[in-house]
């Protein structure tokens, strides 16, 4: 009865502390920023089912990630989700000695389970022990922190660590233990020898103890490891809220919760009526901004992928969540008492929580760091998003604030006189058409698609090369298409990643009218930027059309025998995938089918597909400064002279310039050619009526 | 302080400009319009100034039709207090505006009128120092360095070869060279608070000054289009063609 009582007592306590500490951190998401994500369920479900209870993230082959850790997680997730029912067992048992969760008895699911969950503890241990080696033997950089940027998590003490995982390792064992010397207790209990037939590592265990101390002492050593085990869970379930084991509770409402528009649509800022035009403080972060704070495992797989981090630059992206999450827990407080006493719209609006974290908390040049390459995204398990975050701290910075590298103030003027961030006279965006023949829709307006040429195929001469390959390809093919002419305007793409908001809506809204006027329904292009944006932002502006890349369009051309293939590619070729083109719009086998289909041999570098590594020029990045020693471009250079082509294949004009730039500094122009697919696609193929 | 700053609507330095077939002007359709560069550092300097001082009026004028309000919003969105467009439909000779805005300081009595050395559309370079004249001010022109101590003022000006340190009293006219500073970009709620900024319109033909233009464009005329190289074969071929063809050696 005495033993009852104080078992209660400490269930109480536990749960209280954990019960408080829940409601704590939910009144933080409650008092924060209002977004909706609570439609399209099934799909939230779904989800979950992949990234939760599938841990696809953990177990994929991955570049940037030790599988070996990921199997870890594997093992300690999914014993822990068969070891609920054996938790449950173990705190019943405190109020009757025969409990068993309803349907658990021997006679139905009873004995599988005690076989599964006896392999589970034995594996949850094997994680634990992959862990101890990672921490404590190998210091795998990606959980000690990449210098410099993460310098503030290295030197972090990691005890938190340790505990947890000893935890872990306690509650195994001690399962074990309660089980084992249970069911060598009494050989005359059939129940006991039924249980020790289904479960034989615990009858091992036990027998094990009984041999050398004595079955009373089993008896004696179950009893003990019941308590231990079940004190441990109690105190377990205290430490999750403030310590980075909070995803263990938050991890899956992360993933339920995750956006489900498309992964490179931003979100649109209402201009006219919003109070606000970026993120400065802490409590202007929507609910799900929180959430992500709180999900991070400080894993490190994000930092691992980010070009930034791999170039020295001061951006990690797991150091700025970590810093935007321990900001947020020092001010919680405040930012629950700030929503009970929300004002009356009298003037006497509480102020913003705590300073404004842009400048001081996060610095600029960290935001200025990020390439918006969703490297950092693709990888973090929880799926929290960064890309988002940065944007928005950015958009502070420059709308609220006008505080930028200078040499942006050019970029956005140009864009707002020319209509290109280049600057170039806009009268010249059509000047690379001459004597190409090229239709304008002016001359004929019922053709099926636009080709949208876009800034960088318009106005940059290496890129202009590209253009003018890309429409040779559909005259061959005879593809009954038009241009915008000098009427093309810039979809303003890098003034959005850059934080310009104002300037992209300007933009945006003036070419979604333009096509509105001519009618377009279908619309061609050669650039993952401008594809994103107009396939995925301008329906914010009113701007629905069919958008389809270069590639995909060739593809069909040549399946459908209106573009023969007539020579021959042998070329050792490495691709490089664009970020915007892959892990934001998932183009990844199209522009690998037309080179192969040229006969080119496809070569892959470490990372490709979705871990592929941006070119450095993502996020607007094409118009800052960069620090020589610290080049993105010149590192993905290397990375693809790694397979020792003779072509590196782009098929975005950014990257060809950065990659261009990058084998320029390399000096191997002789050596190693630059290409756009599409370039090489021009040199195999004539069209269908062509002699051959 | 009160400052004035002149600002002048000129096409985008990217623009190409085309000369209308008669010779008469320039093609106008596809040109985007901005405030002349020279004028940007002024306001900017402007601003700066006032910032520093803690106190004052950054007053932005121009003389055009109403399509220049574009511009003057556009300097109110910097930061500029108020600005005043005198409206003339016609263009007017620099001797015309600088009588327009010196009778527009004698009124308003700004401490300092600072405006761009030269507008990059026709680079005539005499407006502010017809201002200075006409208001009897000293005057500081191409400064890449201002400063302000009470009511005098030092200022770095460029001259051929060198650099020239000034010092005079104010009320003056400085104009400003490339190098005095680098203007800002208008944040969001600058653009949102230049919306309602006053933005005065005063009839040109109501300030009372001589307008009758003194200077009249006759024609204007394309640079001829650069003839293509050609290639020599040696040194003493190219020193006899730089000699007998070029006659430059």
């Amino acid at each position: 009865m005495i033993t009852e009582i104080i078992f209660s007592l400490c269930i109480f306590v536990s749960l209280s502390g954990l019960f408080y500490q829940l409601w704590r951190r939910f009144q933080v998401l409650r008092s924060a920023v209002p977004v909706s994500r609570f439609d399209r369920i099934p799909q939230r479900v779904r989800a979950v089912l992949v990234w939760a209870f599938g841990q696809r993230k953990f177990i994929r082959r991955n570049p940037g990630a030790e599988r070996s850790a990921g199997w870890m997680h594997f093992f300690i997730f999914w014993g822990f989700c068969v070891l609920g029912i054996q938790i449950i067992t173990m705190f019943g048992r405190g109020y009757s000695d025969s409990f068993v969760v309803p349907g658990f008895s021997l006679n139905l699911l009873g004995g599988p389970y005690l076989l599964l969950r006896d392999i589970m503890e034995v594996a949850v241990l094997f994680g634990v022990g992959i862990a101890l080696v990672r921490w404590a033997i190998i210091h795998a950089p990606r959980l000690y922190g990449f210098l410099p940027p993460e310098s503030r998590l290295r030197e972090q003490s990691h005890w938190e660590a340790y505990t947890i995982l000893l935890l872990i390792a306690t509650v195994m064992l001690t399962g074990l233990v309660y089980d084992g010397g249970r069911i060598v207790s009494d050989p005359n209990n059939m129940q006991f020898v039924r249980e020790a037939q289904w479960a034989p590592l615990s009858a091992l265990v036990g027998r094990g103890i009984a041999k050398v101390m004595g079955t009373s002492f089993a008896l004696q050593a179950s009893d003990v490891a019941w308590w231990v085990h079940n004190l441990v869970i109690l105190v377990f379930l205290n430490l999750l809220p403030p310590s980075k084991h909070f995803h263990i509770i938050t991890a899956i409402p992360n993933i339920f919760f995750a956006k489900l528009e498309p992964k490179g649509q931003l979100s649109k800022q209402d201009l006219e009526n919003d109070t606000r035009f970026g993120t400065s403080h802490i409590d202007q972060f929507t609910w799900k901004q929180v959430l992500d704070m709180f999900s991070c495992t400080e894993c490190g797989r994000c930092s691992s992928n980010c070009p930034a981090t791999a170039t020295k630059k001061p951006l990690a992206p797991r150091q700025l969540l970590l810093d935007l999450r321990d900001y947020l827990y020092q001010h919680q407080n405040e930012i629950i008492e700030k929503r009970s006493h929300p004002g009356k719209g009298d003037g006497t609006e509480p102020l913003e929580v705590g300073e404004n974290i842009v400048g001081s908390v996060i610095h600029d040049d960290t935001l200025w760091a990020c390439n918006t390459c969703r490297a950092c995204e693709e990888a973090c398990p929880p799926m929290i998003e960064y890309v988002d975050k940065i944007v928005d701290m950015r958009r502070h910075l420059v709308q609220e604030e006008a505080r930028f590298p200078k040499e942006l103030t050019r970029t956005f003027k140009n864009m707002e006189t020319q209509s290109n961030p280049w600057g170039l006279d806009s009268g010249q965006r059509f000047e690379w058409a001459e004597r190409m023949n090229v239709p304008t829709l002016a001359d004929n307006p019922d053709a099926e698609f636009l080709y949208y040429v876009g800034c960088a195929g318009a106005f940059d001469d290496r890129n202009k090369k590209t253009t003018q390959a890309f429409v040779r390809v559909l005259q061959k093919a005879g593809v009954d298409f038009a241009c915008l002419a000098r009427e093309e305007s810039c979809n303003g793409e890098t003034a959005r990643r850059l934080g310009n908001e104002y300037l992209y809506q300007t933009m945006a809204q003036t070419l979604v009218e333009t096509f509105n006027n001519h009618k377009v329904r279908k619309i061609i292009v050669n650039c993952p930027h401008c594809f994103n944006t107009i396939k995925n932002e301008f329906p914010q502006f009113g701007g629905s059309y069919e958008v389809i890349h270069a590639a995909d369009l060739v593809r069909e051309l040549i399946a459908s025998g209106r573009l023969k293939i007539s020579e021959e590619f042998p070329k050792r070729t490495v691709y490089h995938d664009s970020c915007y083109y892959g892990r934001y719009n998932d183009v990844y086998d199209e522009p690998r089918m037309l080179l192969s289909g040229a006969g080119a041999q496809v070569q892959e570098m470490e990372r490709h597909h979705k871990f592929g590594m941006c070119c450095g020029a993502g996020g607007g990045r094409m118009w800052l400064e960069e620090d020589p020693d610290k080049r993105v471009n010149l590192l993905r250079t290397e990375q693809a002279l790694q397979t020792d082509p003779e072509v590196i294949a782009v098929s975005c004009p950014f990257c060809m310039t950065m990659l261009g730039d990058g084998i320029k500094a390399k000096q191997l122009e002789e050596k190693v050619q630059t290409l756009d697919v599409m370039e090489i696609v021009d040199k195999v193929t004539r069209s269908r009526d062509a002699e051959s | 302080m009160k400052i004035l700053v002149p600002v002048k609507r000129v096409p985008d330095p990217a623009t190409t400009i085309r000369v209308l077939a008669d010779g008469s002007g320039i093609a106008t359709d596809n040109v985007k319009w901005v405030i002349n560069p020279f004028d940007e550092i002024a306001i900017e300097e402007a601003l700066r100034i006032k910032e520093k001082q803690g106190a004052g009026e950054v007053i932005l004028i121009s003389i055009g039709q109403q399509t220049w309000q574009e511009q003057l919003r556009t300097g109110l969105a910097m930061g500029a207090d108020r600005a005043i467009l005198i409206r003339s439909e016609t263009p007017l000779d620099t001797l015309a505006i600088a009588r327009a805005i010196a009778k527009v300081a004698t009124d308003e009595k700004p401490g300092i009128v600072m405006i761009g050395k030269q507008a990059i559309d026709d680079d005539s370079n005499q407006v502010g120092q017809m201002i200075a004249e006409m208001l009897g001010w000293p005057q500081a022109t191409f400064a890449s360095k201002v400063e302000i101590a009470g009511e005098k003022c030092t200022v770095v000006r460029e001259a051929d070869g060198g650099l020239e340190t000034i010092a005079f009293p104010l009320p003056a006219v400085i104009t400003t060279d490339l190098r005095l500073n680098e203007p800002r970009y208008a944040s969001l709620p600058g653009i949102m608070k230049a919306r309602k900024k006053p933005l005065a319109e005063i009839a040109v033909d109501s300030l009372g000054v001589d307008l009758a233009p003194k200077l009249k464009i006759k024609a204007l005329n394309a640079p001829a289009k650069r003839q293509a190289g050609r290639k020599v074969a040696s040194v003493d071929e190219l020193v006899e063609v730089l000699h007998t063809e070029a006659k430059v050696i």
